[in-house]
Parts: C-alpha cells; structure tokens; sequence
C-alpha cells in the first residue's frame, strides 16, 4: 500500500470537509474482510481518515454522483472512472463546478471478491493507455509512464467466431435473472424509468425467458453504444456470469472503427448518434 | 374500450379481383375491439362513405380502420368523412389492400387474402392506440414564389398578381421569356409566338405586385406551407437595373463577341448583351466569369485579355490605356518581359498562345509612331509625402500606382539617370533608351518627382523631409563572384559591370575570343554585346542542358543564329593566365543530378573530363546580389543576403519602410519587380490611411473555369519580324514589332476566355453611370407563403447525335435553330439558309423522335411537341420559299390533344411534306450535300435522300441543375429529372411537399397552352391556400413528457428543424422542451430519447409497437 | 418462382419515399413476393432499434428499413442517422447470431417502384435460402 498517497488523498478530503468546499467526499475504505475495498462516503472532517487507496478500489464511484446532484461533492477518481466523468459532463447530467475531483494516477487494479484478491491486473487495466485522470482538480500518486498492452479485441474475435452464435448467446441470456445489477452499476444508465421496465409500451416482457431477456441485453448494450467507458462494472457485479463485456466491448471496437469514436475522452466531442457525416460510407452489403 | 369498425373496400375488382373479401370479413370479425365490419363496392364514393358515418353512429364507433386504397391516396378523404360523423378524424387507420397487396399479388388470391388480414389485423392493433388529434392552426405569408420565367412561370406569376397577391419571380437567364419566346410561330394556328408572348411578358414587367428577379437563382429554403423563407442569389450582371435605359451603347462598344445562346450558336452577341429585342426587364447584362488566364498567370495582374480585345477592334489607343490601368510598362514590358500569360494562354491548347507581349509592345510603337500626348498630372488629393528609393521597374511601378492615388511621390536615384537595371542592366538593342525614357517621362508627367545623382544613405533624414513612408527598390546591383583561381585577372569581366560600361557608354575593350559564363539573360545579353563588338568567336559555358536554361529561349535562338556557341554541361575551374593576360578558361565536364530547391536538375562535376578553351576574355554572368554597402543601415536582412520583409506586406523591420523588387526577392524579372512595386503602393497606402495591411491578402482571383474551344479553327501565330542578321549592329533594335495589321489579326485570334475582357469601354459611353464592374452576387432573402415550380425542361442539344450527323455536319441543325433562322428577328433576318454556304435549301429532311422514344440514342419517353412543330416548320418552309420539298421521317406521327392538331399534320401533308416512316441508318455529306438513308418500314425498301438541310427534331429534358434545385426544394422528380406530381391524375400540379405546386415542361413535355393550363392551375392553388384565414398543419409533432427527460438534450443535437430547446424547471432540473410550431414530425429525437420521454404523436411507440406485435 | 421456405418479412418504410416507392410498384403492377407485412413511417429515422428486436423476436425472418436515398430526406437528415444506428445495430445482431442478411437497410425514393419490387425479390429469395431461424 502506498501510504503516502493515501496520506494525500486524506489530507485533501479534510480539508475540503474542513473548509466546507464540499459537502461530502465519495472514496473507498477497506471492507470488514480487512482485504478489498468498498465505497465510502466521508461527510465529516474525522472520517477523512478511514479512505484508503490500492489495487483493490475497483469500483466506479462516478454512478453515485448522479444521485448527488445538486450538492457539491468531491470524489476519488481512478483514470478509467473519469471517462465516466466525461460522459455524464457530456450528456449535461452533471455540472463542472459541482464536483471536486481528487484524481489517482493508477497502476491498475486487480480482480477481488470477498476476502479474496488477485495478484494479476484485470484485462482492462493491462491495455489502459491512460496514466492519470482525463480531467480532475487535485491529482495525488506518481504519474508513471504505463506499459500498456495494445487493444487486440481478441476476445471480440473469438466471439465471432462461435459456431452457433444464437445458440451460445441464448443459453447465456437464459441464464439472466433480470436482476437488473447491471444497469444499477453502470454510470451510463441513469433513466428515470428503464425502458426493461416500462409498461407502455412493454417492451420487454415480464417473464423470464431467453428470447424476452435477449430483447433486455441487446438493447441494454445498444444505449451504451458510443456511451460505454469500459469499467466492465456490469460484468463483475452480474450474480450469473454472463460474458456481458463481450457484448459492449463489441460494440465499443465497431463504434471505435466505423466512427472514430471513443466514450469519455472529451466532454465537448459529439457522441456518435448525436451526430453523422454526409459522406461517411457504412457498408450494408452482406 | 375502442369500438372500431373495420370497412373494406373492393375497388370494384381491383382489390376484389385478388383478395377473398368475405374470408377478410370473417376473420377480422374475430379480432378484439371489432364491433362492425362491413365491405363496400366503392368506400370512397358517397354511398361507401355515408355507410361509414352510419355504421359510426349507429354502432357508436370510436375507431375505424378503412382496408382500401393507399393512404396517400385517400387518408385525407377519409379524415373528412370520419370527422363529418363527430368523430376525431385522426381516429382512423387505413389498411393499404390495393397498392401494397391486390396490385402486386395478382392471381394469388390465397397469399393476397392471407396478407390483407394481416394488414387489417395490423391496423386494428395499432387504431386501438390512436389519440385525438387537434391540427394548429398557423398563419400564412400571402406571397407567392415563382421559379422559372417561361410561359408557364409567366402565367402563374400573373394570376396570383392580378389576384391581388405579391409574387416574386425569379428566372436565371438575363430575360423571362423562356424557350417560347425563341419560337417564330406557334401550331397549330400558325400565329407569331413574340406577338402573343411579348405582351404578357410587358404586363410581368410592368405588374404592381410582381417583383421580377432575373438573372438570380434559389440558394436555400426552409419552412413549410404557408411560411417558407427563401433564399435567392442575385447574380451580378455588372449594370445597374435601376438605372440602365436598354439603350444599348454598352453592346456597341463591346470588343467581344461570342455565340448567341438565344439565337442557339447561330447568331453573335457581345458580352455586353441583351438576349433579344424585346427581353424583359429591358436591361443589359455583362457577361463576365472570372479573370482569364493571361491575367491569372500576369504577376502584377496586367490584363491583357482588356488590350488585346480593343486592339482587335482598332482601337489602339484605348488599349494602352487599358494597360496603363495597371502598370505604366508597355514599351519595356513588351519587349523584355517574361510573359508567364503566354504560356498559360488557352488559345497555345487550340494551335499556339497570343502573341500577347508582341502585342503590348505594339501598343508603345503605336502611341509612339502617331505622336504622344502629354499626360495630363493627378491631382494631389493626400498630404503625406512618399519617398521611393531607386528607379527600377519596382521602384516605378510603385510610385506610378501612389501617385495616380494622389500622393506626393519623390524617386531618389543614385544613378545619373532614372531607369536602374531597365537602363544599364540591359542592351540597347534589345530594350532602347528612347523605349525606357519615353515610359519613365509619362511617369514623370504625371506628377512624380524623380531626382538622380540622389544616393540615400540615411532613412532617418528622409523622415525628417516629412516623407511618411518609404519604399526601398534599390535592386541586386553586384555582381557574383565564381571564387576561382585567377577571377582577379584583368580581361575577367562580371556581366553587370560590362553591361553598365557598355550602356553608359565607356570604352571596353575585348579580345577575338571571349568566353561568358552562365546561361541567364546577362549571359545572353553579354554575348551578343560582344558580338556587336566585333568579338570573332564567343562560347556561353553553362553548367547545365538546354532544358534548365533560364534566359528567354527566343534570346538563346536569336543568339545562335548570330553565331554564338553554347557549352552545355561544363563549368570553369580557373582562369589561366599568362603575364596578367588571360589566355584561357580550365573546365570541367557536369553531370545533372537530383532536382535542387527550384526544381533544375543539380550539375555535379565529371571526374578526370577537365579541358581547357582559350580566351582573351571572360565574362561572368553567375547571379547578382544585393549590395549591402548602398543601403541604410538598421535594416534586416535574409540568410540570402536579401531584405527581409514581411511577405504580405513587404514591410521591413522599421515601421514605415518598404522594400521590393531585388532587393527583396533577389535578382528576377521585370514584371516580377512591377508586381512587387503594387503590392508596396497598396502596403503603403494602407499604412498611411492607418488600416489593416494585411486583411483580404493575398487576393484570390477567381479564374474562369472553362473555355469554349468549339469552332475555333486553327490560325497560326503571327511571328515577330527581325532586323536581318547582316544588318545587325550594336544599338539597332532585332526586334522590329508589328504593325497595325498583323496586330489586329493577331488580336483576333484571342478566345476571350473571361468573355467580358473588362476593357470598360462601355463605361465610357453609358451615359447613365449604369455600370458597375465591380459588382457582387447578392443574396435577397424573402418570406413567401407558396411556391410554383415552372423551370421547364431544355431541348436536347442535337450535336450530341453524330448517329444524325449533328455535331459533324454543319447543314445538320436543330429544330430550334431552324426556328431562329425563320424567324424575322433571328440571325439571318428570316432567311433560312445551308449554315455551310448561306444558300437556301432546296429538299430539306426532318429526323424525328431525336433523344426520345428511342434508347439507341436517348430517352423512352415522347417528347410530345416535336410531330406538330415539325409539321408546323414544313409549312412554314414552304411559305418562305415554295420550292422547298420537306422530308419528314418519324416512328409515329402523332397528333394528340385531338381537335385540330390531328388536321394539321394532314394540312402539312397536303402542303407537300413527304411522310416516311422508318429509321435512319447514316447521315453523310457527298459533294456538299447531305445524303439520308435508312429503311421505310412501310415497304421494306431502303432509301437514299440527298438533302440540303437536316432537321433534327431534338426532344426535351430538364436541365441538370434542375434537379439541384428539386433537391433544395425536397421535392421529388424521376430518374429523367422530371418532377413528380401528387397524384399523376388527380394532383397534376401539387407535389407531395404541401405549399409547393409544379407547372410546365419541369413536369413533363407540354406545348404551349396545356403550360399555360398548369401555370393557370397552379396559380389557383396558390389563391385557394391565400384565401384561407390560417391553415391547419399536421398535428403529428413530437412532445416530451418532463417526468422521463434526463435532460441529455441528444434530442436537441439531433433535430434537423431547431426545434427543441431547453428548460429549467423550477426543482433546478433541466429538461427538454418541443416547439410544435417548428416540429416537423421526423421522430428522429424519439428514437435518440433513451428514457423514452419523446412521443410523436399520431406515430408513438405504442402504435408501432402493436403493428409489430399484430404481424 | 416457387420458394421452398416462405419467410416473414415486415418493413419499416419513410412515408415520402420507400413508401410511396411501394405504392407506384403497386399503381405499376410490378409483382414482387407477398412476404412483406408495411409498417408506415413518417422517416426511417423514427425506427427505433427496439421495433426490430421484436419484429425478431416476434418471428420475423427478415427486416427492411427503406428510406429516403442520403442527401434526399423529407426532413433533411434523418435518414443519416439512420444509417449509423443501422448499420451498428446489422453487425450486432450477426454477432448475437441474427444473420445481418435479415436486416436490409436500403434507399427508395418515390420514384422507384421497380427498384422496391427488386429489392423485395431478392430479399425474399436470400431469406428462403437461409430457411427457417434456429428455434429456441
């Protein structure tokens, strides 16, 4: 652990408690297994001393600025999450001046459940280009020139490349349970009423089935064209194990090569169906 | 609980015919929410639509689904009857069973039947989600828009002004009028089209509530029906309409000329034109299109195309002072210039460029030869003093143009004399002293002072004269040096410094071999100086090949033939000498390389090739440069050794001093100083009004971008006459110019690429001050509630058929060109005659159907007009002259529009018109007549007709810009760009875009009255929408429901109309907002609305949703 | 043509062109398969992503999406949009094994009924050879 940047981020959270520069500071503490992390959320000068960082914060903490709208807030923010940050600045669903960005400069993190941690990176850890945060305020840790693996989608091909690619994602879709953990940890899905869950029209059925459950993923996936970061959030919080990055970094590869296009770089750029090029050529031929 | 009624409709047998109308009823009769079905013979007639409003009350329907024909025939129809019942009209679906089922299923009656039910069921499922719907009611503009001039546009235009409305129509030509007003006379009754035609045209002109816009064409529209905003380009037609007469002096005046498109190519008109005599507005236009080539290509932007027309016409004079416009070098420049306009000439694509320096020479021989009169001095209308230093051809061309601004200009020259290189840099025998002061002298005229023996040393002195600004133009006065062993001989000579001897007159004394060293102009001009000195044999060493030479290669010619020789590919090495005499030059042999920095090929030495000439002399004519002693001090300079300047403004590095010329770039040519020296005067000028020097820099010139070449026939250029080569003495001048003759023929091969040479001529003699050649486009933007479309269609041009031999024949003409030959005003003043020899024709064969019905050469389709004006024209012909003996082979002869055309074709026949029909084989010429063959399908026999003259009855289509403007318009047309009606029965002059209504030949070939009928009819649409109080729009708009908008505003990015706008709620939530009013309805933003807030009413979610679950 | 499998296509065609593209082959009497089932929309931008899951979903073999061609939409430039959510979406569906041979996005305009009855054949055709989807 590296004390010293956790004395940093400490220091600045008590202080902007202390100054009353924000109302609360949104970070991670270690979780009662005394191994992981876990959000938390310091609205008093004192708790300031129980954030932690390491290579086991590996929540997107972004998501819960959208149920703070309206108070100024600080959070910690890895260089993945603020993509996230990009995103909702984007689509106008948080303001600037609202949030105090207290930004890590990250090695990675590790895959982690309860009382057990990985030694190895996650996968996107290993091909993240980023060596600190898009866009913060303070940034804390040693900015470190990263080996970054190159993006090879090879996952995306193998997918591709699967026999019967109805049958496979079907039995995969059939196990859903509709528990909607997904589209709760995602910082992209924030509609007041989702359309899985509305009536009028129904467009998803109410019964658990794979082909009402395709409808659910497909179109899950689809908003999140353009839109996805990602933090593959989805994937690891999914009490199935549905492959659900296999699903969005599929589109994130073909939003990437049609439209040149990547979530979260730049808050002032246009996402891809916001806007289109009169001459742009995409293929409908078989 | 919806209650619908389903109704269908057998369409008499066509949807009957295909679809089991009872198996429909039963099966629909089983869908939920049906309470009635009923079928009808016809819905749409009164017995089928009363049986609706029926079947509505008595079964208290609250929705109804009518399976008939397409909505897009009937929906409207069927609103009305729903609504006639109390009902809201928007409760109603329609099942397309005819268009989208019964027509294309034919003997399928099984699928057909399957499919209708479908349809229906579809239908059912998704009118059981139809909502009320209330239409707004917006405003209208009650103006109209006519595009296009025609007859039909004319019509249109004058039923909605007599009505009392505005209209404002825009043609693109010049005149309105259209192809109608081309024509001599009008089938079938044979009266005079201008006399029928022009009146209408007068009261168009004359209309209190026209607004005519000609010469101008749409840019942009927006806005829907009843409130359209347009967009129109006004051309520049470089005269005033407000303030033109129509007088004509202008055309009068015009040296140029070229092919009368009103007059298809067979006539002239001047580039200062009217189309025809009685052309609406009655106001000249100049026709201009960019600058051409010469002038585009010019450094300084002489333009020659002006001169070079006026000396076409004689008019010396005025050509100089076209030139004189520009720069005051007419005498220098014609002889010693460059002339990069030459190479760019179109007419060198043709045979070979205009002799164009030969010509501007001509010009200062003229002026001269007749006696020059004493230029009249500017008037000094500024204060501030300009002091110009050096009297070059920058330092000249800069205080010519200030002066004429009316600034005080004072040239400082260090020299005895003014002149600079232009005086001792270059032979007498190429460029006399007499040629250099006569042009300095007319400088001098006009109020510039120019002091020599004035060398300036101290720019800070000039200032404290009360100079405000200063422009160096000192020049590259030195010599090069080659820096090799024995360059310090006496007997080396540098070019400059024996150029300077030569033309200040001292005495130099040469050997009997001498060699020169370099391949430049003073290289060239050194070597023939010494020529003229008696030097035996002279050798020119240069380094590279012929090629990369760059001294004027009529120079390097003129110099070979007076017997000097060129050593390419070798350089020198050392100077020998023997007692401090020069006895020779070591060379070395060069190879070329890679291309350098300037694009010549790069000479390295041979190993070992060394060998030795022996000389007397030798000349060095390696480069100049600047030589930094003669300037002031403070100044920066170049790592080239030249000032350093700002390259837009040629400002140097102290505020207020200029430089140019070869000072700056480095020793170049003449005209590239003279351009410097401009763009100083416009730099100084700025400076001194204490505006931007650098805005609108470097200007763009908009060069022409194509010219005809068509008919131009080869001529070659008319050489330069030398002095002979035995007579050629030191100061005698080798050139001798041209005279008045060669120059005018000369001239007159010119293309006039820019069509109007802007020589203004007619500036001179308009005595309205109608003329503006400085004139731009104009956009009028205007509010407009309708629009008629009527922008007619063009004949197809007949040189594109050689099958006919048009385009290769020149006794092959069109059926417009013999329109404009019969007509009284035409080109041959009503004479028809054989373009070939002006005879008149005795067997004349007309070709019929040329571009239509035939794919071999065209279009599928009947062009409508051509059988009766071909019959009209054979009458015709026999009533100029009644010898003549038509042929007229065609497909078939048509005659429609019944009544009296179907007599006129035989009228024709009993004139003595000979009918074939059949198809033509070849058209050729034998001994100067046509011979027509091909084969009679009536008898099987071939024929052979010997004719004077064919007629080529070319059909019609839209021009290719039409469909630009369809496009800018968002209406549709077909793939031959013929616009589409709303319905080709029912809607004949509406389009599907409500407010935009079509008439004419835009829409398919029409003669005259039925364009009159649809500009007539067209206009009565726009009367009947005008005298509404508001009109109903479309109540299908999207509105956002506040409860679901996040807020992204993606909707907002993605109307095409600016529709959404953003709201802040009170709760400080900001959410989307849609202005109705503005909302066209797309529902592109629903689909982009992930949370689902956006609904489009009339096509929600749920509506589709429940066509796609029914399916 | 006999087809050996009948498919079920349903189509979402722009009210200003493929629609009334649809209606001239009709006023033409151009025969084409009777496979298609016509949704009518105001602008091939208005077809939401979702229509087309449940169309398959609901059994549908195939899918077209007809507007306007691009530079000539009704409302400007809804067609543009269009054709990047389509074309997106086509390669998505393959990936999730729905065959981007089912879904056809193609531009009519209102004059080109031959062409809708050709492109109606050769979809009908390309969808019977690919037979049946895969049951679930």
């Amino acid at each position: 652990m590296d004390m010293e940047l956790i004395q940093q981020i400490r220091d600045k959270a008590r202080n902007l408690l202390e100054e009353g520069t924000v109302e609360g500071v949104i970070g991670y503490e270690r979780a009662s297994d005394g191994l992981t992390a876990r959000p938390f959320f310091a609205y008093e000068p004192a708790a300031a001393e129980r954030l932690i960082f390491d290579e086991t914060c590996i929540h997107d903490l972004v998501k819960y600025l959208l149920d703070k709208k309206g108070k100024k807030m600080a959070i910690v923010v890895k260089p993945c999450d603020s993509r996230a940050i990009n995103l909702l600045l984007n689509e106008e669903q948080i303001k600037r001046d609202k949030v105090f960005i207290i930004g890590v400069s990250c090695p990675g993190v590790v895959e982690t459940s309860w009382n057990r941690r990985s030694e190895t990176l996650q996968a996107r850890c290993r091909t993240c280009q980023l060596s600190k945060p898009l866009v913060y305020d303070f940034l804390v840790g040693r900015e470190v020139a990263r080996q970054a693996e190159e993006e090879t989608y090879s996952d995306i091909t193998e997918a591709k490349a699967i026999a019967n690619k109805e049958e496979f994602w079907l039995e995969q879709f059939g196990r859903c349970i509709r528990c909607y953990a997904c589209r709760q940890v995602c910082p992209g899905c924030y509609c007041p009423v989702c359309f899985a869950e509305r009536l009028e029209p129904l467009w998803v059925g109410i019964r658990i089935a794979p082909e009402e459950n395709r409808v659910w993923q497909t179109m899950r996936t689809f908003h999140l064209a353009g839109r996805c970061i990602g933090c593959n959030e989805c994937e690891r919080v999914c009490p199935v194990d549905i492959p659900l990055s296999l699903l969005n970094r599929k589109l994130e590869k073909d939003v990437k090569e049609l439209f040149a296009f990547q979530a979260g770089l730049d808050p002032e750029e246009s996402p891809p169906f916001a806007t289109f090029k009169k001459d742009e050529k995409l293929e409908f031929g078989a | 609980m919806a209650r619908i009624g389903v109704f269908l409709c057998h369409c008499g047998s066509n949807i009957a015919g295909s679809v089991n109308i009872p198996e429909v009823v039963e099966a629909v009769k089983k869908l939920p929410q049906v309470v009635h079905v009923e079928d009808n013979k016809f819905t749409c007639s009164d017995p089928g639509q009363a049986s609706i409003q029926q079947a509505i009350t008595e079964q208290r329907l609250n929705r109804v689904v009518i399976g008939a024909c397409s909505p897009r025939m009937h929906e409207t129809t069927f609103r009305r009857t729903v609504a006639g019942a109390g009902l809201n009209p928007y409760l109603l679906e329609i099942a397309n069973l005819r268009e989208h089922c019964s027509w294309v299923h034919p003997d399928q009656v099984k699928e057909a039947t399957a499919k209708a039910i479908d349809l229906v069921r579809k239908a059912v499922a998704r009118v059981a989600w139809q909502e009320s719907l209330t239409p707004r009611q917006v405003g209208i503009t009650r103006r109209a828009l006519v595009i296009g001039g025609g007859i039909a546009g004319i019509q249109s235009s004058l039923d909605v002004a007599d009505a009392g409305y505005e209209v404002i129509l825009v043609e693109r030509e010049p005149s309105i009028g259209g192809h109608m007003a081309q024509l001599d006379k009008t089938f079938p009754t044979l009266d005079c089209s201008a006399c029928i035609l022009t009146p209408k045209m007068t009261t168009v002109g004359q209309h209190p509530n026209i607004r005519l816009m000609s010469y101008s064409e749409i840019v942009d529209i927006s806005g829907f029906i009843g409130n359209f905003k347009v967009k129109i380009k006004k051309k520049a037609r470089y005269i005033d309409v407000s303030k033109c007469t129509g007088c004509g002096e202008c055309a009068k005046v015009c040296p140029v000329e070229l092919n009368s498109e009103f007059d298809e190519n067979l006539g002239k008109r001047k580039a200062a034109y009217i189309p025809f005599p009685q052309a609406i507005p009655n106001k000249y236009t100049i026709d201009k299109r960019g600058y051409p080539p010469c002038r585009v290509a010019c450094p300084a932007g002489v333009n020659a195309q002006g001169y070079i027309a006026l000396i076409s016409q004689g008019k010396f004079r005025e050509a100089l002072e076209v030139l004189r416009r520009t720069m005051p070098f007419a005498g220098v420049c014609g002889r010693v210039c460059i002339h990069p306009c030459e190479r760019d000439c179109e007419r060198g694509k043709v045979d070979q460029p205009i002799a164009i320096r030969a010509l501007k020479r001509f010009m200062a021989d003229y002026e001269l030869k007749v006696g020059k009169e004493k230029a009249t001095p500017v008037e000094r209308t500024k204060e501030e003093k300009v002091a110009i230093v050096g009297s070059g051809p920058a330092g000249l061309a800069c205080a010519y143009d200030l002066v004429k601004q009316g600034y005080p200009v004072t040239v400082f020259e260090a020299a005895p004399e003014a002149g600079g290189l232009l005086r001792y840099g270059i032979p007498e025998y190429r460029l006399p002293k007499e040629v250099v002061a006569n042009e300095i002298s007319y400088i001098q005229d006009l109020g510039v002072d120019i002091k020599t023996n004035a060398p300036v040393k101290n720019l800070t002195e000039i200032f404290d004269q009360g100079y405000k600004a200063i422009f160096l133009a000192t020049g590259a006065g030195i010599s090069q040096k080659m820096g090799i062993p024995g360059e310090d001989t006496p007997g080396v000579l540098h070019a400059l410094d024996f150029l300077r001897q030569v033309n200040f007159g001292t005495k130099v004394s040469l050997g009997s071999k001498v060699a020169v060293v370099g391949g430049g102009n003073a290289a060239v001009d050194a070597a023939r100086i010494a020529r003229r000195r008696g030097v035996n044999e002279i050798t020119i060493v240069y380094r590279r090949s012929r090629a990369e030479m760059p001294a004027i290669p009529s120079e390097i010619e003129e110099m070979e033939q007076e017997g000097i020789k060129i050593q390419f590919l070798a350089t020198p090495g050392e100077v020998l000498s023997e007692a401090n005499r020069v006895t020779g030059i070591r060379c070395v042999r060069m190879e070329l390389g890679a291309p350098d920095a300037s694009g010549r090929r790069r000479p390295a030495p041979v190993k070992g090739s060394e060998f030795t000439v022996d000389v007397d002399n030798v000349i060095i004519a390696v480069g100049q440069g600047v030589d930094k002693a003669t300037l002031p001090q403070d100044l920066a300079y170049t790592n080239l050794g030249t000032l350093s300047v700002d390259p837009l403004t040629l400002q140097t590095n102290i505020d207020g001093v200029f430089a140019g010329g070869d000072v700056v770039s480095g020793p170049a040519d003449v005209i590239t100083c003279i351009a410097g020296g401009k763009e100083a005067a416009i730099s100084i000028d700025r400076y001194l009004r204490g505006v931007d020097m650098k805005e609108g820099r470097p200007e763009i010139v908009k060069r022409v971008k194509e010219v005809s070449k068509e008919g131009v026939k080869p001529e070659a250029r008319h050489s330069m006459p030398t002095l002979e080569l035995g007579r050629r003495k030191e100061f005698d001048e080798v050139e001798l110019g041209f005279d008045e003759k060669t120059a005018i023929a000369e001239a007159q091969r010119c293309l006039n690429c820019a069509v109007c040479s802007d020589c203004r001529e007619c500036e001179k003699v308009c005595e309205a001050k109608a003329i503006d050649h400085e004139m731009q486009d104009e956009i009028v933007e205007a509010d407009v509630g309708a629009i008629v479309v009527a922008t007619g269609a063009k004949a197809l041009d007949h040189t594109q058929f050689g099958i006919y031999g048009g385009g290769i024949h020149s006794d092959v003409v069109s059926s417009l060109q013999l329109e404009r030959m019969m007509s009284a005003a035409g080109p041959t003043g009503g004479e028809v005659v054989r373009p070939s020899n002006g005879a008149h024709p005795k067997e004349v064969v007309f070709i019929s159907c040329v571009g239509s019905r035939d794919e071999r050469t065209g279009d599928g389709y009947c062009s409508k007009v051509c059988c009766m004006y071909m019959a009209k024209q054979t009458i015709m012909l026999k009533e100029h002259a009644p010898e003549t003996h038509s042929y007229i082979i065609y497909t078939d002869a048509r005659g429609p529009g019944g009544k009296i055309f179907e007599d006129f074709l035989t009228r024709a026949e009993k004139a003595g018109t000979t009918y074939m029909r059949g198809q033509i084989d070849s058209v050729s010429q034998q001994d100067g007549r046509l011979s027509v063959s091909g084969q009679d399908f009536l008898t099987g026999a071939a024929f052979n007709i010997p004719a004077d003259l064919v007629v080529l009855a070319t059909g019609l289509m839209p021009s290719e810009d039409a469909a630009n403007l369809f496009q800018i318009l968002h209406i549709s047309y077909d793939a031959k760009n013929y616009l589409l009606q709303a319905h080709p029965k029912l809607r004949p002059v509406e389009t599907a875009m409500d407010g935009i209504f079509i008439a004419g030949c835009a829409v398919a070939p029409t003669d005259i009255p039925e364009s009159v009928a649809q500009g007539g009819a067209a206009a009565q649409y726009v009367l009947k929408l005008f005298s509404q109080e508001a009109i109903e729009a479309e109540p299908m708009t999207s509105i956002v429901d506040i409860s679901r908008c996040t807020g992204c505003l993606l909707c907002r990015q993605v109307c095409p109309f600016q529709a959404v706008e953003s709201e802040t709620l009170r709760d400080g939530r900001t959410v989307a907002s849609i202005n109705a009013s503005v909302c066209k309805g797309c529902g592109i933003c629903v689909v982009a609305c992930r949370p689902g807030a956006i609904k489009l009413r009339g096509f929600s979610d749920q509506q589709i949703l429940a066509e796609v679950m029914a399916l | 043509m006999k087809l050996e499998y009948q498919p079920k296509v349903i189509g979402f065609l722009c009210n200003w062109c493929s629609y009334a593209g649809a209606d001239m082959a009709g006023t033409s009497r151009m025969c084409y398969p009777q496979n298609i089932r016509i949704i009518r929309v105001p602008c091939s931008g208005r077809v939401d992503p979702l229509f087309v899951l449940k169309c398959f979903q609901r059994g549908a073999d195939g899918v077209l999406i007809s507007g306007c061609h691009p530079g000539d939409c009704h409302y400007t430039e809804g067609n543009y949009h269009t054709r990047r959510r389509f074309a997106l979406l086509r390669d998505f569906l393959d990936y999730l094994g729905i065959a981007k041979e089912r879904l056809r996005v193609e531009w009519v305009s209102a004059s080109e009924g031959q062409r809708f009855a050709e492109i109606l054949s050769d979809f009908t055709t390309e969808l019977a050879n690919l037979g049946p989807r895969s049951k679930v």
